[in-house]
């Protein structure tokens, strides 16, 4: 009955900052990603021999890359490659990743085991090792990237909707949904899920950024998007030719990606600092 | 207590168990015909059934996977169809580039990641809290080939104090080392942001317990009530994502040792991928795999010491 | 060593401007050797009273005004000196012994902690010290416990590891928030015990923070009232509990579940042929091992009955299975051995189809009203939950109406059935799940630990609730408690229980006025009641004035 807890207590502005970016930023992104579906301020693959290699503010926003290419243009398409894969990615994902979370925390025992002996496996293959692996089959592509990456979210959403769906089932609301002659599977439906949807979505959030940095890895190595697609982690790996006499070519893409990552790791943790109460006062 | 290390290391096998018959079966027995694959659609079927045996793919599955398992022991794992050597050989002599480089790595943003968050998590929402958490954010968002690239831009092309990238072999351990150090550098920035924020989050976390009022009540000093109590006992989240980031920290390596050129395990994957050489390719993944599990499993044998909680009842 | 507290106000902060205040105006004094108690309901204050005294306000609240500790002010004193006051002059144990001490540290070594900080010695020496305040405190088997760590404790053991903490620099005062409150009852009367032992042999003063009267009756020799964060009344404590001076603490002593209220009224006599609406006979319930061999046994061989219209109550401590009890009567869990007797009929041999019909009959209350509400759904959808098991029941506007007259019976609107669970109070939020228990019109309400969430005052209502459920609409309820008194007020027949077994049954009044079992014997002496003399901490029996026998 102690009234009193040692954290600090909450406090308005200084936690929807991050809020705030998080929206603006990532929103920016995605709105860049759509607008280059229909206008781009150069055609992203024409390219244009005169003007190689010219730095930016010279021709274009972020200069040419060595074919002349514009590059800005270059990473609006990029952005919406990339934000596409990875939304696709994520969204694997959740679907498979809560189902099988939920039904672990639900059923516990033997299947429990099994389903997260299963998601520890599949977690020792980081998403570049898995598209290695299935590249090697079946050869590199966007399918690719979406496949390793997703693949490699079903164990996180696996834990994390294991972990939140565990807590709620702690609760006496289950055992009074039990006493009201509901099962498992129809209090899943009922009180499990719209409680951790909270949850899953903050994280997918977070996962949306992370699988944007992964897929730039990825097409680094040439294990994603094949050209001419324009894919931010290519344009890096092209760009590394021409490091001393086209050093813009290198830094563009890189931002682009950071703060596209960026933009969505803020929106998660803004939704986080919003909306859970566990973390009150503690941004 | 011994019941549960036994405990712990069966889980710890099964699960390396599991990893090798997925590995085995996603290289092995999906995709038809790796002797194909290799050689070529235009290659003459005679061409391909030698190169079936020579590779020992006329085998039924459950023997091409013992024989591989065993020859993890024993040291053959096979012959690289691409470079024609032992591909146990390729993995031993990249691993001296490999494992230094991830402890470089690991020991950098360890000791730059936890010590920040301490520091963070101390001075709440004051000018040492907000840099870090800067810091944290944005170093998340950096791609570590980036990094990598940036970092060769300014001290490799711009500023000449290194070189752009290669290895020349521990015949001189203080060459190999500044050879590394950029790339370890690159590899260590995302994984010291990650364990700032986890360090410091984890740290607040604890500070809300219980014990720490009581510390505080005896009169302790603020260091001692911060690092004998709250520290203490963050250490368990805190390894907790050291384990579960070391997967990130290899794909990193991977990522890394194609920017700077280095002869490691990673860059043989990728060589290995642009050849088409399953059978490297199926150990090199096998090892990454293995790697992490063992690091996870390690990790898992830490709480033992440093939760008492766990180690059951006297 | 006098500590005269001057309390202007506790305000909250924000980037140094005050936005709320949250204590205001406490005055008091407790000389050398004295007892004090602060009283009040959760969000009184006190407990901040008691950290603004040792320094350790959360960061964001403020303390203004004088805090005069042998005429040095604590509230001026820069921090390492008040941090060198912190334990050596003022020790402070707290409410959760389960999580007030490091997990990672061996007990031994927090206590000689606390004596390293403030005194000049060699750590063995410190060793030596602590293993001599474990024997103070009476801690069974000293020497080897004294490299325990907590987890391996009992709560009782781990409280009193938190007195030797607090004791260890030698204070001249100890205040103690809520130190028992999460203790069993014997437990808790042990820890009075030894807290009334100590400060009579060391001459310490104690300021002692609880909601529970009887416990500051039975240890502090004047007692402060606090309500909202002032200060409503303060005196001798006999005075102040018995003749109070201000209405709130007047309702405040009227809400304490009383001897008198439950123990007058007779049951009625069962209507004859009528089966009991519950009957369990030699219920058992066993744990096993993987290879079979028992583990624990919960329940061992229980047998009582419930008739219609009455309330049975299970009094027991923690670990005793009444909850496993409880929850096998709800049929959520399937018994070793035994008949559970719904009407007449076993619960358990039907089918679960049948078994989930026959639930429309019986339902069951929770402990947390925060856990027992789903927060995301609707207090309309919350209540009309248990229809579910009806494949009858109605939809619509019908269903609608149900749920209103549910809300009704318990004191609630028809309206409030659109809101959410956050909008309401502890007391209300327990309301409705007891609005959702009854909406499938039960015979049989059983009722886990139903108000021990609850402030007093609102616990006397929800009791009164219950009271009038039984008599209004004829509900049996199976009401379960470790609280003597919360179960001694509201049942008509009473069961108590120990290690998975009744030690005794019968009448309330038979129960609680001449208790037969040794066991119920100790639990009726243990528990702290306000109309007994102080008992703890008294030097001499005799300048004790005792009240007349209630």
């Amino acid at each position: 009955m102690s009234d009193v807890s040692a954290t600090p207590p909450r406090f308005g502005t200084g936690l929807n900052l991050r809020l705030t970016l998080g929206i603006v930023i990532s929103g920016l992104v995605a709105a860049l990603a759509l607008l280059s579906l229909v206008w781009t301020p150069q055609p992203p693959t024409k390219m244009r021999m005169a003007m190689k290699l010219k730095p930016p503010l010279e021709s274009g926003l972020a200069g040419t890359d060595a074919f002349g290419r514009d590059i800005f243009s270059q990473i609006m398409v990029g952005a919406w490659n990339s934000l596409s894969i990875a939304v696709v990615a994520v969204a694997i994902g959740v679907v498979f990743g809560v189902a099988l979370g939920a039904t672990a925390a639900a059923k516990r025992g033997f299947v429990e085991e099994v389903i997260m002996r299963m998601a520890d496996v599949v977690f020792a293959f980081p998403a570049l090792i898995s598209a290695i692996m299935i590249a090697a089959l079946v050869g590199a592509g966007a399918k690719t990237a979406i496949i390793a990456i997703g693949v490699f979210n079903i164990p996180v959403f696996i834990r994390v909707s294991r972990g939140l769906a565990q807590r709620v089932w702690a609760n006496d609301f289950c055992l009074a949904a039990q006493a009201a002659g509901k099962g498992a599977f129809r209090i899943t439906i009922d009180h499990i899920l719209p409680n951790i949807a909270g949850g899953i979505a903050i994280q997918a959030t977070i996962q949306i950024g992370l699988a944007i940095l992964v897929e730039a890895g990825l097409s680094y190595l040439g294990l994603s998007l094949s050209p001419p697609a324009p894919s931010w982690g290519r344009m890096l790996s092209d760009a590394q030719t021409y490091l001393s006499q086209a050093p813009w070519m290198a830094i563009a893409p890189g931002i682009a990606v950071a703060v596209a990552v960026l933009g969505f790791n803020l929106l998660g943790d803004g939704l986080r600092d919003r909306f859970d109460p566990r973390r009150e006062g503690r941004p | 207590m011994r019941a549960i290390l036994l405990g712990r290391l069966g889980s710890f096998l099964l699960t390396l168990l599991i990893a090798s018959l997925l590995v085995f079966a996603s290289m092995d027995l999906l995709p038809g015909n790796a002797a194909a694959i290799l050689l070529g659609t235009a290659a003459r079927p005679d061409t391909i059934a030698a190169l079936e045996q020579q590779l020992g793919l006329d085998q039924p599955a459950y023997v091409r996977y013992l024989t591989w398992i065993a020859g993890a022991f024993t040291g053959d794992l096979g012959q690289s169809a691409s470079y024609g050597v032992p591909v146990a050989g390729l993995i031993g002599e990249r691993l001296a580039v490999t494992m230094p480089l991830a402890l470089m790595a690991l020991v950098i943003a360890v000791g730059i990641g936890v010590p920040l968050g301490v520091a963070a998590a101390a001075r709440w929402r004051q000018g040492p809290d907000r840099a870090a958490s800067v810091f944290a954010q944005v170093g998340i968002a950096i791609p570590d080939f980036w990094f990598g690239l940036l970092l060769i831009l300014l001290f490799s092309t711009t500023l000449q104090w290194f070189s752009a990238g290669g290895f020349p072999g521990w015949g001189d351990p203080l060459a190999a080392l500044k050879a590394l150090l950029l790339p370890a550098i690159a590899l260590a920035l995302p994984q010291a942001a990650i364990l700032t924020r986890v360090t410091r989050s984890a740290v607040l976390d604890v500070s809300g317990e219980d014990y720490i009022r009581t510390a505080q009540a005896k009169g302790l000093t603020e260091g001692r009530v911060l690092w004998k109590h709250a520290v203490r006992n963050a250490l368990v989240p805190i390894a907790t994502i050291i384990g579960l980031q070391f997967s990130f920290l290899v794909a990193g390596a991977v990522l890394v040792e194609n920017v700077f050129n280095l002869p490691g395990i990673g860059r043989l994957a990728y060589q290995a991928l642009s050849q088409r050489d399953l059978v490297v390719i199926r150990s090199v993944a096998m090892f990454f795999a293995g790697l992490v599990i063992l690091v996870n499993f390690l990790v898992d044998l830490s709480y033992l010491w440093l939760d008492p909680r766990m180690r059951g009842r006297r | 060593m006098t500590l005269s507290v001057s309390l202007d106000s506790i305000t909250l902060t924000s980037g140094g401007r005050p936005i709320r205040t949250l204590v205001e105006d406490i005055r008091f004094t407790i000389p050398n050797g004295t007892t004090m108690g602060i009283v009040g309901e959760s969000g009184s204050g006190k407990s901040l009273t008691s950290l603004a005294i040792m320094g350790l306000l959360p960061a964001g609240m403020q303390a203004r005004g004088r805090i005069d500790l042998d005429g040095t002010d604590l509230l001026s004193l820069p921090r390492e000196a008040m941090r060198k006051v912190r334990g050596a002059r003022i020790g402070m144990i707290f409410q959760e012994p389960m999580t007030a001490l490091n997990p990672a540290m061996r007990i031994g070594d927090q206590i000689a902690e606390g004596l390293l900080a403030h005194k000049a010695i060699s750590r063995a020496e410190a060793r030596r010290e602590a293993l001599r305040l474990l024997d103070r405190v009476h801690m069974p088997n000293a020497a080897r416990r004294i490299d325990s760590y907590p987890h391996e404790l009992s709560g009782g053991q781990r409280q009193r590891v938190g007195i030797a903490i607090a004791l260890a620099p030698g204070p001249s005062i100890l205040i103690a928030d809520e130190p028992t409150t999460a203790l069993d009852v014997t437990v808790q009367a042990e820890v009075l015990a030894l807290l009334g032992e100590l400060i009579r042999d060391l001459d310490m003063s104690l300021l002692m923070i609880s909601h529970d009267l009887g416990v500051i009756a039975s240890i502090c020799e004047k007692t402060l009232v606090m309500k909202s964060g002032r200060q409503i009344e303060s005196g001798d404590t006999e005075q102040v509990l018995h003749r109070p001076g201000d209405a709130y603490t007047r309702r405040l002593v009227a809400a304490m579940p009383h001897r008198d209220e439950g123990a007058g009224r007779m049951p009625p006599p069962p209507p004859p042929g009528e089966p009991p609406v519950l009957e369990v006979k030699d219920l058992r319930r066993e744990y096993r091992g993987l290879s079979g061999q028992v583990l624990t046994t919960a329940v061992d061989g229980v047998s009582f009955s419930v008739e219609r219209g009455t309330i049975f109550g299970i009094v027991g401590e923690s670990g005793c299975g009444k909850s496993t009890l409880s929850r096998i009567v709800m049929g959520l869990d399937r018994p070793t051995s035994g008949k559970v007797l719904f009407e007449g009929v076993n619960l358990f041999d039907r089918s679960p189809r049948e078994l989930l019909k026959a639930r429309l009959g019986f339902q069951m209350v929770f402990q947390d009203p925060q856990g027992s509400l789903d927060p995301r759904q609707r207090v309309g959808t919350i209540v009309a939950e248990p229809l579910y098991l009806d494949p009858n029941a109605p939809r619509g506007k019908q269903r609608e109406e149900l749920v209103a007259e549910a809300l009704r019976s318990v004191g609630l609107s028809p309206d409030d059935a659109r809101k959410y669970p956050h909008q309401f109070s502890g007391g209300q939020r327990q309301r409705i799940a007891i609005a959702r228990a009854l909406i499938c019109r039960p015979k049989l309400v059983v009722a886990d630990e139903p108000v021990s969430a609850l402030d007093l005052s609102v616990q006397a209502q929800v009791l009164d609730l219950i009271r009038e459920l039984r008599d209004r609409e004829g509900i049996a309820f199976l009401f379960i408690s470790h609280s003597l008194a919360v179960v001694e007020s509201i049942s008509d027949r009473v069961g108590v229980m120990n290690r998975g077994r009744f030690v005794e049954t019968g009448t309330a009044r038979e129960v609680f006025r001449n208790p037969r079992d040794p066991y119920t014997r100790r639990l009726i002496e243990a528990e702290p009641r306000i109309d007994q003399p102080r008992r703890y901490g008294v030097s001499h029996p005799t300048d004790i004035a005792i009240p007349a026998e209630g």
